[in-house]
């Protein structure tokens, strides 16, 4: 009896004894905790402030840089034209006025000042430069700081959360010793055990999680990184890059750092460089679809064209509404000779396109406008792949060389050629009435000529002068074509492309008002003024009728 | 009884750590829950201020832009005066125009841009404009989130020392608990130490308490 009573006063101290070891455990992890979860609310506090911070430089930069362009240049274009305007009058004296006020303004404001402008250049400002300056990198350097200062904030919220879960478990320690004083023999012995068990669980995770690094902020890596975003903005992309490895040389693994270094290669033609960037972009953390596109479309480029495929594919896997990507793929499966899941692609992504349209215009809203561009330029990606084909790149195209092509180049032409019209067409129509094009279309046109006007000294018209180039200086351009097939009140919509890129200033859009068929004449012009001309470079027009692309051709200004 | 008193002693002096200790962990968990609030009455003044700072700026930009066209009438219509004083053939078409200038130049100045903002060179004092709307804005809303920020690590550090004072008592707590059971005479220091750390845990806390 009394060896007994004497086992379970024993017993009993342990306890006690291990009830209060508990509670300077619990107060050693509820320090923890505490210092951990205020480290949190710190961080998060920070990146608020950045957040909010970033907001504001690029609302209040983009209006100041809005203002001075569209205020200041703008004043000052004026004048400018004004000048030219009076000098062409011959009234010297007014354009000497109209010069000196713009010189004037030119003193006014600061997108006027060096490195931003130089009037002698007879170019615009360098407005990319001047809103690198003005927000771009303020910006980037605040929207940087507010992601890095958020994900350490989770880093220590994790850490705090954790120790919550440690606290936890100390509590069922101490419920487990507490039961024990109720028990008697094995069970008390039990309970004790189990209780010392998960004690010792946590004083060790909570050893490891002490152990594990929380991610730091590199400063000097942001910093680096906004100066390359900002060099990239206004197209000094080497410049850039040298940012970018200072940024990458003090965070290695600084994954938009890594994704902005590949544009930057990828817009000084390196695309084996771009490729290593977003791969390691991609590695590093960067697993949206930005990347995946930008990769996918660079394997493209550089003929690897499985591998284009693929990574297309998880892309539409992530976001199937990416209309570029989803033609990006159609290109990628054409090239690779997988000719009728290209053009199932193709098929599916106009329809999409038109279900999109149709989607926003019964919602009375509409589409994006990037809408209308990566329409365009899927339809541009394919002309390249034919003038690839046909050996007459343009320098502005981007294509893989042909070389790596090894399909039946037969079939890819004829596909490439179909899938042109197809999405020519079906732009047109989707810009222009919201529906697919009119199937129903029976206009044809001749090729077209492109001539210019011979005037007697009367001013009265002699001729047409046909030719494929012209020399600089013109202001006025004649397309002549026969054609047959037309009914009048058709849409006749006229585009102007330069340099593969489109003037809109020259796109007209009308009614077909002459006869069912015969011989057009149709004139482009900036004569209305004589303060314009064409600018050099190689132009091509395209006539739609009902949406439909009729004929399409090509002259050259010197 | 000796032995009876000291366990009444040491019994009570548990009692005595444990109500500290809430007292000390109900102070830092108040502490942390202002610091809290004062990090969201600073974001409230991150945002007010970057607000002002958007808003001015698009009046500012927008006056200028006015000062801009002001000054493009008003030298137009200076040039215009300088030719006619040489007399010239066509004066009244030059009249027209300087008039029409200058009064363009005086209707964009009363209605589209404070004129106090003139300097004399000519040239329009934007950052006075700017500094003069951002410090009306300090004035009438809180834009200062520094001192709110400054107070949240204050109380943040508050938590944190009173939250480590926990510590000291729960090994106080510890030390009474072995001198409560243990029948050594060790079990006076094991007291003694209890005391020494409920003294100073107790102390720091409440210096803590009224110093931060």
């Amino acid at each position: 009896m009394t060896e007994t009573a004497s086992t379970q006063t024993r017993a009993e101290k342990l306890i006690s004894f291990l009830i209060a070891g508990m509670a300077i455990l619990a107060a050693v992890i509820t320090t923890l905790q505490t210092y951990a979860a205020g480290k949190g609310n710190e961080a998060e506090r920070l990146s608020s402030q950045y957040a909010i911070q970033a907001m504001q430089a690029k609302a209040s930069g983009q209006t100041r840089v809005s203002h001075d362009r569209q205020g200041a240049y703008q004043a000052w274009y004026e004048l400018d034209l004004q000048a030219l305007g009076a000098d062409l009058a011959g009234d010297t004296a007014a354009a000497e006025r109209y010069r000196a006020v713009r010189d004037h303004i030119a003193t006014l404001a600061p997108i006027f000042a060096a490195p931003y402008f130089d009037a002698a250049s007879g170019l615009g400002p360098d407005v990319a430069r001047y809103e690198s300056d003005v927000y771009v990198v303020e910006s980037a350097r605040l929207s940087e700081k507010f992601a890095a200062y958020n994900e350490l904030g989770n880093a220590w919220d994790n850490r705090a959360n954790t120790f919550i879960v440690h606290l936890t478990l100390l509590a069922v320690t101490l419920s487990l010793y507490g039961l024990s004083t109720t028990l008697r023999g094995f069970m008390r012995g039990v309970f004790i055990g189990l209780g010392t068990i998960i004690a010792a669980v946590v004083v060790l995770w909570a050893l490891v999680v002490m152990a594990l690094p929380i991610p730091s902020v590199s400063e000097e890596a942001i910093n680096a990184y906004a100066d390359g975003v900002g060099k990239a903005w206004y197209g000094d992309t080497s410049a850039a890059i040298a940012d970018f490895d200072r940024a990458l040389a003090a965070q290695p693994d600084y994954a938009n750092a890594l994704y902005e270094r590949g544009n930057a290669y990828y817009s000084n033609g390196d695309y084996q460089s771009a490729l290593a960037n977003y791969e390691a972009a991609q590695k590093a953390g960067r697993s949206d679809t930005n990347v995946g596109w930008n990769l996918g479309w660079t394997y493209y480029l550089v003929g690897r064209f499985d591998d284009a495929v693929d990574t297309d594919r998880r892309v539409l896997k992530q976001d199937p509404s990416l209309l570029g990507v989803r033609f990006n793929l159609a290109l990628a499966l054409s090239v690779r000779g997988d000719f009728s899941e290209a053009e199932a692609e193709y098929y599916k992504g106009v329809n999409e396109a038109v279900a999109e349209v149709t989607q926003a215009h019964e919602q009375g809203v509409q589409p994006p406008s990037s809408f209308w561009y990566y329409m365009d330029a899927s339809a541009q990606d394919l002309e390249n792949l034919l003038l690839e084909l046909d050996g007459n790149a343009k320098p502005w195209s981007q294509v893989p060389n042909r070389g790596a092509i090894t399909s039946d180049q037969a079939q890819l032409r004829n596909l490439a050629t179909s899938m042109f019209h197809l999405l020519k067409d079906t732009t047109t129509a989707l810009e222009f009435t919201g529906a697919a094009p009119n199937p129903n279309v029976t206009f044809t046109a001749s090729a077209f000529q492109f001539a210019q006007e011979e005037l007697d000294s009367n001013g009265e018209f002699v001729r047409y002068n046909v030719a494929a180039t012209f020399p600089s200086g013109i202001n006025s351009m004649v397309i002549l074509f026969d054609y047959s097939g037309a009914t009048p009140g058709q849409s006749e919509i006229w585009k102007v492309y330069r340099n593969g890129y489109e003037d809109p200033t020259l796109r007209t859009i009308g009614s077909w008002g002459l006869l069912e068929s015969g011989a057009g004449a149709k004139a482009i012009t900036y004569a209305y003024s004589d303060l314009f001309i064409f600018a050099s470079g190689e132009y091509t027009v395209e006539l739609y009728i009902d949406s439909r692309l009729i004929q399409r051709g090509t002259f050259i200004v010197e | 009884m000796k032995t009876e008193n000291f366990r009444t002693f040491t019994a009570s002096m548990i009692a005595v750590v444990t109500v500290i200790s809430a007292l000390v962990a109900w102070r830092a968990a108040l502490a942390s829950q202002d610091s809290g609030e004062a990090d969201f009455r600073g974001l409230v003044a991150t945002v007010n201020a970057e607000e002002a700072w958007v808003l001015s700026e698009i009046k500012v930009a927008e006056h200028y832009q006015a000062f801009l066209s002001y000054t493009r009438y008003t030298e137009l219509g200076n040039k215009v005066y300088d030719a006619l004083q040489a007399k010239p053939a066509d004066a009244s078409g030059l009249e027209r125009q300087k008039s029409d200038s200058w009064g363009i130049a005086f209707g964009l100045q009363s209605l589209f841009f404070p004129s106090r903002y003139l300097l004399p060179d000519g040239t329009y004092d934007s950052q006075r404009e700017m500094d003069e709307l951002l410090a009306d804005e300090q004035r009438a809303r809180d834009t200062r989130a520094e001192t709110h920020f400054e107070e949240g690590d204050n109380l943040r550090r508050k938590a944190n020392l009173l939250v480590d004072m926990l510590i000291l008592l729960g090994v106080s707590f510890w030390f009474f608990t072995l001198a409560q059971i243990i029948e050594h005479k060790a079990k006076i220091l094991f007291a003694f130490a209890g005391g020494f750390l409920l003294a100073v845990g107790s102390f720091a806390a409440l210096i803590i308490e009224l110093v931060m």
